[in-house]
């Protein structure tokens, strides 16, 4: 079964709206969803500030369909990855690259879908939620 | 939730029947107060209303939030949010 680093971007439009391609991959059972504790502490924290009380329930609904690697954010990683994408996204960058997973799903394709990033990430993909859910079906 | 056109009523309407509706509200049902045509306040269940109290104080102490963690996160703008919404649909 190949595995998909869940990134923040991709569980907080999970949580934000039931009907796109992030709700539809936690209904996949070809797959296994994987996250870190980060990006479940980065989520929550947008969840909270950002969407209504209801949201933060399916959160909770949703995190339980993941497997959670207890992995600590890797500073050397960090400092390598701000050199190939933006400085906010390093530490989702970083995150992805340590879970070994087959891919990573973001919602992020201006800054994460470029040649660096897939040079970096090699041979970890990285798709959009619409992208992994057409390749699935076929 | 239930909520139907009959418990929706102005204030000045309800003013005078205060009792009456007090008695009328049970477990989820409850009466919207409406000022000038929109909802102001509403009339609830005293033991429905310590339920959702309770229930909102379980959700908010379970978390994933590590202070730990915190340095390591970001706060999302709300244009990224909406180009997400855009890049999500199927």
């Amino acid at each position: 079964m190949k595995s998909v680093f869940v990134d923040s971007s991709v569980l907080f439009t999970a949580t934000n709206s039931p009907v796109g391609g992030s709700s539809k991959l936690f209904t996949l059972r070809q797959i296994r969803l994987v996250t870190s504790r980060v990006v479940l502490a980065e989520t929550e924290r947008n969840v909270r500030k950002k969407l209504e009380p209801y949201h933060l329930e399916r959160f909770f609904v949703l995190v339980e369909h993941l497997s959670i690697i207890d992995q600590i954010p890797d500073n050397r990683l960090i400092a390598k990855t701000k050199q190939i994408i933006a400085e906010k996204d390093a530490v989702i960058l970083a995150e992805a690259s340590l879970s070994k997973t087959d891919f990573l799903v973001t919602l992020n394709r201006k800054h994460f879908f470029t040649d660096k990033v897939a040079h970096f990430l090699k041979p970890q993909k990285v798709l959009i939620p619409k992208m992994l859910i057409e390749m699935i079906s076929i | 939730m239930k909520v139907d056109a009959a418990n929706i009523i102005p204030i000045t309407k309800a003013r005078s029947k205060l009792g009456d509706l007090a008695e009328k509200v049970a477990d989820d049902s409850y009466i919207v107060l409406t000022k000038d045509g929109s909802p102001k306040a509403a009339l609830v269940d005293i033991s429905y209303l310590t339920k959702l109290e309770n229930e909102v104080n379980r959700l908010y102490k379970k978390t994933f939030i590590d202070p730990k963690l915190l340095p390591y996160s970001r706060e999302f703008t709300n244009q990224e949010i909406q180009e997400w919404k855009r890049q999500d649909s199927l």
